[in-house]
Protein backbone atom coordinates (compact mmCIF):
# COMPACT_ATOMS: atom_id res chain seq x y z
CA UNK A 1 0.00 0.00 0.00
CA UNK A 2 1.25 3.45 -0.86
CA UNK A 3 -0.56 6.57 0.30
CA UNK A 4 1.62 8.68 -1.99
CA UNK A 5 0.66 6.66 -5.08
CA UNK A 6 -3.01 6.71 -4.06
CA UNK A 7 -3.03 10.52 -3.84
CA UNK A 8 -1.16 10.98 -7.13
CA UNK A 9 -3.53 8.52 -8.76
CA UNK A 10 -6.51 10.60 -7.54
CA UNK A 11 -4.98 13.60 -9.38
CA UNK A 12 -4.51 11.50 -12.53
CA UNK A 13 -8.08 10.20 -12.39
CA UNK A 14 -9.39 13.75 -12.04
CA UNK A 15 -10.95 13.01 -8.65
CA UNK A 16 -9.14 15.80 -6.83
CA UNK A 17 -6.76 18.72 -7.30
CA UNK A 18 -3.68 19.17 -5.08
CA UNK A 19 -5.19 22.27 -3.40
CA UNK A 20 -8.32 20.25 -2.58
CA UNK A 21 -6.33 17.31 -1.22
CA UNK A 22 -4.35 19.73 0.93
CA UNK A 23 -7.38 21.15 2.77
CA UNK A 24 -7.88 18.37 5.31
CA UNK A 25 -4.16 17.97 6.02
CA UNK A 26 -3.76 21.72 6.55
CA UNK A 27 -6.86 21.87 8.73
CA UNK A 28 -5.50 19.21 11.08
CA UNK A 29 -2.06 20.86 11.08
CA UNK A 30 -3.58 24.26 11.90
CA UNK A 31 -5.69 22.76 14.66
CA UNK A 32 -2.33 21.64 16.14
CA UNK A 33 -4.03 19.39 18.66
CA UNK A 34 -0.77 17.74 19.72
CA UNK A 35 1.49 20.82 19.32
CA UNK A 36 3.26 19.15 16.43
CA UNK A 37 3.84 22.32 14.39
CA UNK A 38 5.88 25.41 15.22
CA UNK A 39 5.28 27.23 11.92
CA UNK A 40 2.79 26.61 9.12
CA UNK A 41 3.64 27.45 5.54
CA UNK A 42 1.01 30.06 4.70
CA UNK A 43 2.08 30.03 1.04
CA UNK A 44 1.38 26.32 0.60
CA UNK A 45 -2.01 26.89 -1.07
CA UNK A 46 -0.41 29.23 -3.64
CA UNK A 47 2.12 26.48 -4.34
CA UNK A 48 -0.71 23.92 -4.61
CA UNK A 49 -2.54 26.11 -7.12
CA UNK A 50 0.50 26.00 -9.41
CA UNK A 51 0.22 22.21 -9.27
CA UNK A 52 -3.55 22.43 -9.88
CA UNK A 53 -2.78 24.12 -13.20
CA UNK A 54 -0.32 21.36 -14.06
CA UNK A 55 -2.96 18.72 -13.35
CA UNK A 56 -5.35 20.51 -15.70
CA UNK A 57 -2.63 20.56 -18.36
CA UNK A 58 -2.02 16.85 -17.81
CA UNK A 59 1.51 17.49 -16.56
CA UNK A 60 1.61 15.38 -13.41
CA UNK A 61 5.33 14.86 -13.02
CA UNK A 62 7.34 14.06 -9.93
CA UNK A 63 7.50 11.26 -7.38
CA UNK A 64 5.98 13.51 -4.71
CA UNK A 65 3.61 15.52 -6.90
CA UNK A 66 1.11 17.32 -4.64
CA UNK A 67 2.09 15.31 -1.55
CA UNK A 68 1.89 17.23 1.77
CA UNK A 69 5.20 16.90 3.61
CA UNK A 70 6.12 18.32 7.02
CA UNK A 71 9.69 19.22 7.92
CA UNK A 72 11.44 19.21 11.29
CA UNK A 73 12.24 22.75 12.34
CA UNK A 74 16.00 22.29 12.18
CA UNK A 75 16.00 21.86 8.37
CA UNK A 76 16.11 25.00 6.24
CA UNK A 77 13.19 25.84 3.95
CA UNK A 78 13.87 29.11 2.15
CA UNK A 79 11.84 32.09 3.42
CA UNK A 80 10.29 30.05 6.23
CA UNK A 81 11.20 30.56 9.88
CA UNK A 82 13.58 27.91 11.26
CA UNK A 83 13.75 28.01 15.04
CA UNK A 84 15.34 24.74 16.16
CA UNK A 85 12.70 25.10 18.91
CA UNK A 86 15.01 27.62 20.55
CA UNK A 87 14.58 31.18 21.73
CA UNK A 88 17.99 31.96 20.21
CA UNK A 89 16.60 31.35 16.68
CA UNK A 90 13.00 32.35 17.37
CA UNK A 91 12.79 34.74 14.43
CA UNK A 92 15.41 33.32 12.06
CA UNK A 93 14.29 33.17 8.42
CA UNK A 94 16.07 30.53 6.32
CA UNK A 95 17.97 32.22 3.47
CA UNK A 96 18.22 29.05 1.37
CA UNK A 97 16.78 25.55 0.95
CA UNK A 98 18.47 22.49 2.43
CA UNK A 99 19.46 19.97 -0.26
CA UNK A 100 16.71 17.56 0.85
CA UNK A 101 14.17 20.38 0.47
CA UNK A 102 15.44 21.27 -3.02
CA UNK A 103 15.06 17.61 -3.97
CA UNK A 104 11.54 17.09 -2.60
CA UNK A 105 10.35 20.42 -4.06
CA UNK A 106 11.70 19.36 -7.46
CA UNK A 107 9.51 16.25 -7.23
CA UNK A 108 6.43 18.35 -6.48
CA UNK A 109 6.16 18.05 -2.68
CA UNK A 110 4.03 20.61 -0.83
CA UNK A 111 5.70 21.72 2.39
CA UNK A 112 2.93 22.15 4.90
CA UNK A 113 5.01 23.48 7.79
CA UNK A 114 7.80 23.09 10.31
CA UNK A 115 7.47 20.60 13.12
CA UNK A 116 8.21 20.71 16.84
CA UNK A 117 11.37 19.15 18.31
CA UNK A 118 13.56 19.17 21.37
CA UNK A 119 15.67 22.33 21.26
CA UNK A 120 18.49 21.83 18.73
CA UNK A 121 17.40 18.16 18.50
CA UNK A 122 18.76 17.51 22.01
CA UNK A 123 16.29 15.25 23.75
CA UNK A 124 14.29 12.05 23.64
CA UNK A 125 10.83 13.31 24.59
CA UNK A 126 10.12 16.59 22.77
CA UNK A 127 9.73 18.24 26.18
CA UNK A 128 12.75 20.51 25.72
CA UNK A 129 11.08 22.80 23.19
CA UNK A 130 10.89 26.58 23.63
CA UNK A 131 7.42 26.28 22.02
CA UNK A 132 6.13 23.79 24.58
CA UNK A 133 6.04 20.01 24.61
CA UNK A 134 4.34 17.97 21.90
CA UNK A 135 1.81 15.33 22.95
CA UNK A 136 1.56 11.67 22.02
CA UNK A 137 -1.53 11.20 19.83
CA UNK A 138 -2.27 7.85 21.52
CA UNK A 139 -2.24 9.36 25.03
CA UNK A 140 -1.83 13.10 25.45
CA UNK A 141 -0.43 12.70 28.95
CA UNK A 142 2.56 10.97 27.41
CA UNK A 143 5.50 12.09 25.28
CA UNK A 144 5.65 11.45 21.53
CA UNK A 145 9.39 10.72 21.75
CA UNK A 146 12.13 12.99 20.53
CA UNK A 147 13.72 14.80 19.22
CA UNK A 148 11.65 14.69 16.00
CA UNK A 149 8.38 14.35 17.96
CA UNK A 150 6.42 16.83 15.82
CA UNK A 151 7.36 15.03 12.61
CA UNK A 152 6.20 11.65 13.92
CA UNK A 153 2.92 13.12 15.21
CA UNK A 154 2.24 14.96 11.95
CA UNK A 155 2.36 11.66 10.05
CA UNK A 156 0.51 9.64 12.72
CA UNK A 157 -2.29 12.22 12.88
CA UNK A 158 -2.48 12.67 9.07
CA UNK A 159 -1.33 16.29 9.21
CA UNK A 160 1.14 15.30 6.48
CA UNK A 161 1.69 12.19 4.36
CA UNK A 162 5.44 12.22 4.90
CA UNK A 163 7.85 14.06 7.13
CA UNK A 164 11.56 14.74 7.32
CA UNK A 165 13.35 14.61 10.66
CA UNK A 166 16.91 14.17 11.82
CA UNK A 167 18.47 11.30 13.77
CA UNK A 168 21.62 11.95 15.83
CA UNK A 169 21.10 9.26 18.47
CA UNK A 170 17.62 7.91 17.72
CA UNK A 171 15.68 11.11 17.08
CA UNK A 172 13.78 9.67 14.11
CA UNK A 173 13.39 6.11 15.37
CA UNK A 174 12.25 6.79 18.94
CA UNK A 175 9.34 9.12 18.03
CA UNK A 176 8.42 6.86 15.11
CA UNK A 177 8.12 3.98 17.55
CA UNK A 178 6.18 6.01 20.16
CA UNK A 179 3.73 7.28 17.50
CA UNK A 180 3.22 4.04 15.52
CA UNK A 181 4.85 5.08 12.23
CA UNK A 182 7.94 4.13 10.23
CA UNK A 183 11.17 6.10 10.71
CA UNK A 184 14.43 5.63 8.84
CA UNK A 185 17.92 6.56 9.99
CA UNK A 186 19.95 6.27 6.78
CA UNK A 187 23.57 5.19 6.44
CA UNK A 188 25.84 8.09 7.42
CA UNK A 189 26.56 9.97 4.19
CA UNK A 190 23.57 8.58 2.27
CA UNK A 191 21.63 11.85 2.65
CA UNK A 192 23.12 15.34 2.42
CA UNK A 193 23.24 17.35 5.64
CA UNK A 194 23.50 20.66 3.79
CA UNK A 195 20.89 22.92 5.35
CA UNK A 196 20.42 20.78 8.46
CA UNK A 197 21.31 22.88 11.50
CA UNK A 198 24.21 21.00 13.06
CA UNK A 199 24.03 19.33 16.46
CA UNK A 200 26.73 16.62 16.28
CA UNK A 201 28.05 16.52 12.74
CA UNK A 202 29.63 13.06 12.80
CA UNK A 203 26.32 11.53 13.94
CA UNK A 204 23.55 13.68 12.36
CA UNK A 205 21.53 12.23 9.47
CA UNK A 206 18.26 13.43 7.95
CA UNK A 207 15.64 10.67 7.88
CA UNK A 208 12.02 10.33 6.72
CA UNK A 209 8.77 9.23 8.43
CA UNK A 210 5.76 7.54 6.81
CA UNK A 211 2.70 5.45 7.61
CA UNK A 212 3.50 2.89 4.90
CA UNK A 213 6.82 1.33 4.02
CA UNK A 214 6.47 1.90 0.28
CA UNK A 215 6.16 5.65 0.88
CA UNK A 216 9.35 5.65 2.94
CA UNK A 217 11.13 4.10 -0.05
CA UNK A 218 9.67 6.73 -2.39
CA UNK A 219 10.94 9.68 -0.35
CA UNK A 220 14.30 8.01 0.36
CA UNK A 221 14.75 7.58 -3.42
CA UNK A 222 14.31 11.33 -3.75
CA UNK A 223 16.54 12.58 -0.93
CA UNK A 224 19.48 10.14 -1.06
CA UNK A 225 22.75 10.66 -2.91
CA UNK A 226 25.83 12.78 -3.34
CA UNK A 227 25.68 16.53 -2.81
CA UNK A 228 28.84 18.48 -3.43
CA UNK A 229 27.85 20.95 -0.71
CA UNK A 230 28.18 18.21 1.92
CA UNK A 231 31.57 16.56 1.68
CA UNK A 232 30.45 13.66 3.85
CA UNK A 233 27.67 12.72 1.43
CA UNK A 234 28.23 9.85 -1.01
CA UNK A 235 26.91 8.59 -4.31
CA UNK A 236 24.44 5.92 -3.25
CA UNK A 237 25.68 2.59 -4.63
CA UNK A 238 23.60 0.83 -7.25
CA UNK A 239 23.03 -2.37 -5.30
CA UNK A 240 20.60 -5.07 -6.30
CA UNK A 241 18.68 -6.51 -3.39
CA UNK A 242 18.39 -10.25 -3.76
CA UNK A 243 16.84 -11.74 -0.67
CA UNK A 244 17.12 -15.39 0.17
CA UNK A 245 14.48 -16.34 2.70
CA UNK A 246 14.71 -17.21 5.48
CA UNK A 247 16.94 -14.28 6.41
CA UNK A 248 19.42 -14.75 9.23
CA UNK A 249 18.52 -12.19 11.87
CA UNK A 250 20.41 -11.57 15.10
CA UNK A 251 18.40 -10.47 18.12
CA UNK A 252 20.29 -8.33 20.60
CA UNK A 253 20.43 -10.28 23.87
CA UNK A 254 19.85 -7.10 25.88
CA UNK A 255 16.39 -6.85 24.25
CA UNK A 256 15.25 -9.31 26.91
CA UNK A 257 17.07 -7.78 29.89
CA UNK A 258 15.39 -6.50 33.08
CA UNK A 259 15.71 -2.95 31.78
CA UNK A 260 13.14 -3.66 29.06
CA UNK A 261 9.43 -3.52 29.92
CA UNK A 262 7.67 -6.89 29.91
CA UNK A 263 5.04 -6.02 27.31
CA UNK A 264 7.78 -5.07 24.83
CA UNK A 265 9.61 -8.36 25.43
CA UNK A 266 6.38 -10.34 25.00
CA UNK A 267 5.59 -8.65 21.69
CA UNK A 268 9.16 -9.16 20.48
CA UNK A 269 8.89 -12.86 21.25
CA UNK A 270 5.60 -13.04 19.38
CA UNK A 271 7.06 -11.19 16.35
CA UNK A 272 10.02 -13.58 16.19
CA UNK A 273 7.79 -16.65 16.40
CA UNK A 274 5.52 -15.50 13.57
CA UNK A 275 8.41 -14.62 11.26
CA UNK A 276 10.01 -18.00 11.90
CA UNK A 277 6.72 -19.79 11.32
CA UNK A 278 6.20 -17.94 8.03
CA UNK A 279 9.72 -18.84 6.88
CA UNK A 280 10.72 -15.16 6.60
CA UNK A 281 13.61 -15.34 9.06
CA UNK A 282 15.62 -17.48 11.42
CA UNK A 283 16.65 -15.80 14.63
CA UNK A 284 19.59 -16.25 17.00
CA UNK A 285 20.70 -14.07 19.87
CA UNK A 286 23.85 -12.00 19.67
CA UNK A 287 25.78 -10.02 22.26
CA UNK A 288 27.79 -6.83 22.05
CA UNK A 289 30.26 -6.18 24.83
CA UNK A 290 30.35 -2.47 24.10
CA UNK A 291 26.56 -2.11 23.98
CA UNK A 292 26.17 -1.12 27.62
CA UNK A 293 28.89 1.53 27.24
CA UNK A 294 27.39 3.07 24.11
CA UNK A 295 25.28 5.63 25.99
CA UNK A 296 28.38 7.02 27.70
CA UNK A 297 30.35 7.05 24.44
CA UNK A 298 27.48 8.72 22.58
CA UNK A 299 26.95 11.51 25.11
CA UNK A 300 30.67 12.29 25.29
CA UNK A 301 30.97 12.55 21.49
CA UNK A 302 27.63 14.31 20.94
CA UNK A 303 28.17 16.89 23.71
CA UNK A 304 31.71 17.60 22.49
CA UNK A 305 30.50 18.23 18.94
CA UNK A 306 27.52 20.25 20.17
CA UNK A 307 29.73 22.55 22.23
CA UNK A 308 31.71 23.31 19.09
CA UNK A 309 28.75 23.57 16.67
CA UNK A 310 26.72 25.83 18.94
CA UNK A 311 29.59 28.26 19.53
CA UNK A 312 28.29 30.19 16.49
CA UNK A 313 25.25 31.46 18.40
CA UNK A 314 26.70 34.63 19.83
CA UNK A 315 24.10 37.30 19.04
CA UNK A 316 26.20 39.07 16.39
CA UNK A 317 25.18 37.77 12.97
CA UNK A 318 21.75 36.32 13.65
CA UNK A 319 19.29 35.29 16.27
CA UNK A 320 18.41 36.54 19.72
CA UNK A 321 20.70 39.16 21.23
CA UNK A 322 20.96 40.55 24.73
CA UNK A 323 23.30 43.49 24.87
CA UNK A 324 25.97 43.81 27.53
CA UNK A 325 28.61 46.34 28.46
CA UNK A 326 31.31 44.51 26.52
CA UNK A 327 31.54 41.94 23.74
CA UNK A 328 32.16 39.14 26.24
CA UNK A 329 29.27 40.05 28.51
CA UNK A 330 27.03 40.31 25.43
CA UNK A 331 28.02 36.78 24.38
CA UNK A 332 27.35 35.49 27.88
CA UNK A 333 23.99 37.22 28.33
CA UNK A 334 22.83 36.16 24.86
CA UNK A 335 23.76 32.51 25.28
CA UNK A 336 22.54 32.24 28.88
CA UNK A 337 19.12 33.67 28.06
CA UNK A 338 18.87 32.29 24.51
CA UNK A 339 19.51 28.60 25.15
CA UNK A 340 17.31 26.28 27.22
CA UNK A 341 18.42 24.15 30.14
CA UNK A 342 19.29 20.90 28.32
CA UNK A 343 21.20 22.65 25.54
CA UNK A 344 23.26 24.59 28.09
CA UNK A 345 23.94 21.38 30.03
CA UNK A 346 25.22 19.65 26.89
CA UNK A 347 27.36 22.61 25.79
CA UNK A 348 28.93 22.81 29.26
CA UNK A 349 29.46 19.02 29.38
CA UNK A 350 31.02 19.10 25.91
CA UNK A 351 33.28 21.97 26.91
CA UNK A 352 34.40 19.91 29.90
CA UNK A 353 35.23 16.71 27.97
CA UNK A 354 37.26 18.67 25.41
CA UNK A 355 39.07 20.72 28.01
CA UNK A 356 42.79 20.32 28.43
CA UNK A 357 43.44 17.67 31.07
CA UNK A 358 40.18 15.80 30.40
CA UNK A 359 40.38 15.27 26.63
CA UNK A 360 42.35 12.01 26.93
CA UNK A 361 40.24 10.75 29.79
CA UNK A 362 36.91 11.24 28.05
CA UNK A 363 36.89 12.27 24.39
CA UNK A 364 39.84 10.21 23.17
CA UNK A 365 38.62 7.11 25.01
CA UNK A 366 35.14 7.62 23.58
CA UNK A 367 36.52 7.78 20.05
CA UNK A 368 38.42 4.53 20.64
CA UNK A 369 35.28 2.92 22.03
CA UNK A 370 33.46 4.06 18.90
CA UNK A 371 35.89 2.05 16.78
CA UNK A 372 35.25 -0.95 19.00
CA UNK A 373 31.48 -0.60 18.59
CA UNK A 374 31.79 -0.47 14.78
CA UNK A 375 34.06 -3.56 14.80
CA UNK A 376 31.60 -5.47 16.96
CA UNK A 377 28.75 -4.63 14.61
CA UNK A 378 30.74 -5.73 11.56
CA UNK A 379 31.69 -8.98 13.27
CA UNK A 380 28.01 -9.72 13.85
CA UNK A 381 27.20 -8.96 10.21
CA UNK A 382 29.51 -11.84 9.24
CA UNK A 383 26.85 -14.10 10.78
CA UNK A 384 23.62 -12.18 10.23
CA UNK A 385 21.81 -10.38 7.41
CA UNK A 386 20.08 -8.01 9.82
CA UNK A 387 19.98 -7.23 13.52
CA UNK A 388 16.81 -6.72 15.55
CA UNK A 389 16.03 -4.95 18.82
CA UNK A 390 13.31 -2.85 20.43
CA UNK A 391 13.55 0.87 19.68
CA UNK A 392 13.02 1.84 23.29
CA UNK A 393 13.27 -0.09 26.56
CA UNK A 394 10.00 1.51 27.69
CA UNK A 395 6.57 2.37 26.37
CA UNK A 396 5.95 6.11 25.77
CA UNK A 397 6.46 7.63 29.21
CA UNK A 398 4.50 10.36 30.98
CA UNK A 399 5.28 14.02 30.37
CA UNK A 400 7.49 15.25 33.22
CA UNK A 401 8.45 11.72 34.32
CA UNK A 402 12.12 11.92 33.35
CA UNK A 403 12.71 15.62 32.81
CA UNK A 404 14.51 16.30 36.10
CA UNK A 405 16.97 13.46 35.70
CA UNK A 406 19.04 13.78 32.52
CA UNK A 407 20.74 10.40 32.91
CA UNK A 408 17.40 8.56 33.14
CA UNK A 409 16.27 10.46 30.04
CA UNK A 410 19.52 9.55 28.21
CA UNK A 411 18.87 5.85 28.88
CA UNK A 412 15.78 6.05 26.62
CA UNK A 413 18.29 6.00 23.75
CA UNK A 414 20.04 2.80 24.81
CA UNK A 415 18.99 0.81 21.72
CA UNK A 416 19.37 3.62 19.20
CA UNK A 417 22.70 5.37 19.84
CA UNK A 418 25.07 2.48 18.92
CA UNK A 419 23.79 2.72 15.31
CA UNK A 420 24.72 6.41 15.01
CA UNK A 421 28.14 5.84 16.55
CA UNK A 422 28.85 3.23 13.86
CA UNK A 423 27.25 5.21 11.00
CA UNK A 424 24.96 2.28 10.13
CA UNK A 425 21.41 2.45 8.80
CA UNK A 426 18.44 1.43 10.96
CA UNK A 427 14.70 1.52 10.61
CA UNK A 428 11.97 1.74 13.23
CA UNK A 429 8.75 0.02 12.27
CA UNK A 430 5.37 -0.15 14.00
CA UNK A 431 4.36 -3.56 15.25
CA UNK A 432 1.72 -3.65 17.94
CA UNK A 433 0.14 -2.02 20.99
CA UNK A 434 0.34 -2.49 24.74
CA UNK A 435 -2.71 -3.33 26.86
CA UNK A 436 -3.17 0.42 27.35
CA UNK A 437 -3.12 1.05 23.59
CA UNK A 438 0.40 2.48 23.50
CA UNK A 439 2.45 1.78 20.36
CA UNK A 440 5.28 -0.76 20.40
CA UNK A 441 7.86 -0.62 17.63
CA UNK A 442 11.05 -2.49 16.80
CA UNK A 443 14.11 -1.69 14.74
CA UNK A 444 16.18 -3.47 12.14
CA UNK A 445 19.85 -2.53 11.94
CA UNK A 446 21.66 -3.19 8.67
CA UNK A 447 25.09 -2.98 7.10
CA UNK A 448 26.05 0.20 5.26
CA UNK A 449 23.57 0.89 2.43
CA UNK A 450 21.08 -1.81 3.48
CA UNK A 451 18.13 0.59 3.21
CA UNK A 452 16.58 -1.33 0.29
CA UNK A 453 16.86 -4.59 2.19
CA UNK A 454 14.80 -2.93 4.96
CA UNK A 455 12.18 -1.84 2.44
CA UNK A 456 11.92 -5.32 0.91
CA UNK A 457 11.53 -7.28 4.12
CA UNK A 458 9.20 -4.71 5.68
CA UNK A 459 6.85 -4.80 2.69
CA UNK A 460 6.48 -8.49 3.37
CA UNK A 461 6.03 -7.90 7.10
CA UNK A 462 3.57 -5.03 6.53
CA UNK A 463 1.37 -7.35 4.47
CA UNK A 464 1.69 -10.18 6.93
CA UNK A 465 0.70 -8.18 10.00
CA UNK A 466 -1.45 -5.61 8.20
CA UNK A 467 0.70 -2.80 9.61
CA UNK A 468 0.58 0.91 8.80
CA UNK B 1 36.59 23.32 45.81
CA UNK B 2 38.29 21.72 42.81
CA UNK B 3 34.89 21.00 41.23
CA UNK B 4 33.74 24.56 41.84
CA UNK B 5 36.86 25.82 40.05
CA UNK B 6 36.28 23.48 37.08
CA UNK B 7 32.63 24.42 36.75
CA UNK B 8 33.51 28.11 36.84
CA UNK B 9 36.14 27.55 34.13
CA UNK B 10 33.85 25.66 31.74
CA UNK B 11 31.19 28.30 32.26
CA UNK B 12 33.73 30.96 31.19
CA UNK B 13 34.90 28.91 28.20
CA UNK B 14 31.36 28.20 26.99
CA UNK B 15 30.23 31.79 27.62
CA UNK B 16 27.26 30.51 29.58
CA UNK B 17 26.36 31.59 33.12
CA UNK B 18 25.31 28.83 35.49
CA UNK B 19 22.30 30.25 37.26
CA UNK B 20 21.50 27.45 39.73
CA UNK B 21 24.89 26.07 40.71
CA UNK B 22 23.65 23.27 43.00
CA UNK B 23 21.11 21.94 40.50
CA UNK B 24 23.67 22.01 37.70
CA UNK B 25 26.36 20.25 39.76
CA UNK B 26 23.96 17.55 40.96
CA UNK B 27 23.14 16.56 37.37
CA UNK B 28 26.65 17.18 36.06
CA UNK B 29 28.08 14.69 38.56
CA UNK B 30 25.51 12.09 37.52
CA UNK B 31 26.56 12.57 33.88
CA UNK B 32 30.28 12.30 34.69
CA UNK B 33 29.54 9.16 36.65
CA UNK B 34 27.84 7.70 33.56
CA UNK B 35 30.84 8.70 31.43
CA UNK B 36 33.26 6.88 33.76
CA UNK B 37 31.75 3.59 32.58
CA UNK B 38 33.97 3.67 29.51
CA UNK B 39 36.96 3.06 31.78
CA UNK B 40 35.70 -0.53 32.12
CA UNK B 41 36.26 -1.15 28.39
CA UNK B 42 39.53 -2.59 27.17
CA UNK B 43 40.64 -0.01 24.60
CA UNK B 44 44.34 -0.79 24.69
CA UNK B 45 44.60 -1.79 21.02
CA UNK B 46 41.88 0.42 19.57
CA UNK B 47 42.53 3.39 17.33
CA UNK B 48 40.32 6.47 17.67
CA UNK B 49 37.39 6.56 15.28
CA UNK B 50 38.29 8.86 12.44
CA UNK B 51 36.09 8.31 9.42
CA UNK B 52 33.97 5.66 7.74
CA UNK B 53 35.53 3.76 4.87
CA UNK B 54 32.74 4.47 2.43
CA UNK B 55 33.27 8.21 2.79
CA UNK B 56 35.73 9.42 0.18
CA UNK B 57 36.77 13.02 0.31
CA UNK B 58 36.23 14.61 -3.06
CA UNK B 59 37.10 18.25 -3.31
CA UNK B 60 34.88 20.44 -5.42
CA UNK B 61 36.28 23.10 -7.72
CA UNK B 62 37.58 26.14 -5.90
CA UNK B 63 35.48 28.80 -7.56
CA UNK B 64 33.52 31.85 -6.54
CA UNK B 65 29.77 31.37 -6.35
CA UNK B 66 27.71 34.49 -6.01
CA UNK B 67 25.22 34.30 -3.16
CA UNK B 68 22.12 36.05 -4.41
CA UNK B 69 20.32 36.45 -1.11
CA UNK B 70 22.61 38.80 0.81
CA UNK B 71 19.60 40.83 1.93
CA UNK B 72 18.01 37.75 3.50
CA UNK B 73 21.17 37.13 5.52
CA UNK B 74 21.14 40.67 6.88
CA UNK B 75 17.44 40.41 7.70
CA UNK B 76 18.42 37.91 10.39
CA UNK B 77 20.98 40.20 11.96
CA UNK B 78 20.00 41.68 15.34
CA UNK B 79 21.94 44.88 14.54
CA UNK B 80 23.50 46.06 11.29
CA UNK B 81 25.01 49.14 9.69
CA UNK B 82 25.21 49.13 5.90
CA UNK B 83 26.86 45.87 4.92
CA UNK B 84 28.27 45.22 8.39
CA UNK B 85 27.09 43.44 11.51
CA UNK B 86 27.28 45.57 14.63
CA UNK B 87 28.74 44.16 17.85
CA UNK B 88 29.94 45.58 21.17
CA UNK B 89 33.55 46.64 21.40
CA UNK B 90 35.99 43.85 22.24
CA UNK B 91 38.00 46.36 24.28
CA UNK B 92 37.02 46.40 27.93
CA UNK B 93 36.95 49.90 29.39
CA UNK B 94 37.98 50.74 32.89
Amino acid sequence: MSWVKKIISSYKEGEKLPSEALVDFFKRAKENKFNSFITLNDRVFDEAEILDRKVKEGKIEGKLFGIPVSVKDNILVKNLRVTCASKILENYIAPYDATVIERIKKEGALIIGKTNLDEFAMGSSNEYSYFGPAYNPYDTERVPGGSSGGSAISVANSEAVLSLGSDTGGSVRLPASFCNVYGLKPTYGAVSRYGLIAFASSLDQIGPFSKYIEDLEIIFDVIKGKDERDNTSVKYPDLKVEIKYPLKIGVLKDSFSDKVEDEIKEKLDEFILVLEKEGIAKFSEFEMESFEYAIAVYYIVACAEASSNLARYDGVRYGFKKGGESLLSMYEETRTLGFGEEVKRRILTGTFVLKSGYYEEYYLKAQKARTKILKEFMKNFEKFDLLLSPVSPTLPFKIGEKINDPVTMYLSDIFTVPVNLAGLPAIAFPYSFSKNNLPIGFQFIGKFFDEYLFFSILKKIENLFNLG
Amino acid sequence: MELEKEVKRISELARIKIEDYNYFVENFLKILNLFKKINELDLENEKPFFYLEHLKTELRKDEDIEFADRELLFLNSPEKKGNFFVAESPIELG
